[in-house]
């Protein structure tokens, strides 16, 4: 049962991913799309987390981690660049 | 013991899911960006959580628990950040809102730095 759930959330997963994916493309605004790629981001930590799981092979977790953090300073880049028009 | 940990486990993934999922039907169906990012935020950070904490209860040593909770207090602090500044930066652009939308004292104490930077200065 659990492999069962761990195997379909997985799939879930990548399908909201995909989901995701229809409002980066084809969002009207830059914003939009900046949403679009938070969600993104956090379904695709999930995602190998629980790969990590399913492969019990844990040095996946360190991935996860170190995409955490560079996904938050790309996304708060971006924003600045938006924001102010400069990155300085 | 076993069958009762694994059905919280189960409960908590599927849930966790679900939550993921009606954030993002509500990305792609909302009209708005404040809608859709109101509609995210909430939605990812919960079911963030009770996917990670099915994966904990799973887990179960030390060392991957332990990065666990720190990929889970990364996402709890980052992304309500993360959604703030996207708001902050939309109202400064001057994104486009669906008619009733209400700030509150937004026209009577603007946001430090609107005038300077207008809506003029910055290309779309």
């Amino acid at each position: 049962m659990i492999d069962f759930s761990l195997q379909g959330v997985f799939l879930g997963l990548v399908i909201l991913s995909f989901m995701a994916l229809y409002r980066i493309i084809g969002g009207p605004h830059a914003s939009d799309r900046i949403v679009g790629v938070n969600v993104l981001m956090t379904n695709v930590i999930l995602a190998i987390i629980i790969l990590a799981h399913i492969f019990r092979n844990y040095t996946y977790l360190d991935v996860a981690f170190v995409y955490v953090l560079s996904a938050f300073v790309g996304t708060i880049c971006v924003l600045k660049s938006l924001g102010k028009g400069k990155l300085s | 013991m076993k069958p009762a940990v694994d059905i919280i486990v189960c409960f908590l993934l599927w849930s966790g899911l679900f939550f993921i999922f009606v954030g993002t039907v509500g990305l792609i169906r909302l009209p708005d960006l404040y809608t859709r990012m109101h509609a995210t935020s909430k939605c990812d950070t919960l079911g963030t959580g009770m996917i990670l904490i099915a994966l904990m209860i799973q887990i179960g040593h030390y060392n991957e628990v332990i990065k666990l909770i720190i990929i889970c207090a990364f996402i709890w602090s980052i992304n309500p950040l993360v959604t703030h500044v996207i708001g902050s930066t939309a109202y400064i652009r001057g994104e486009e809102y669906v008619p009733n939308t209400f700030f509150k004292d937004c026209y009577h104490d603007p946001y430090p730095g609107r005038e300077e930077l207008g809506r003029g200065d910055v290309n779309a």
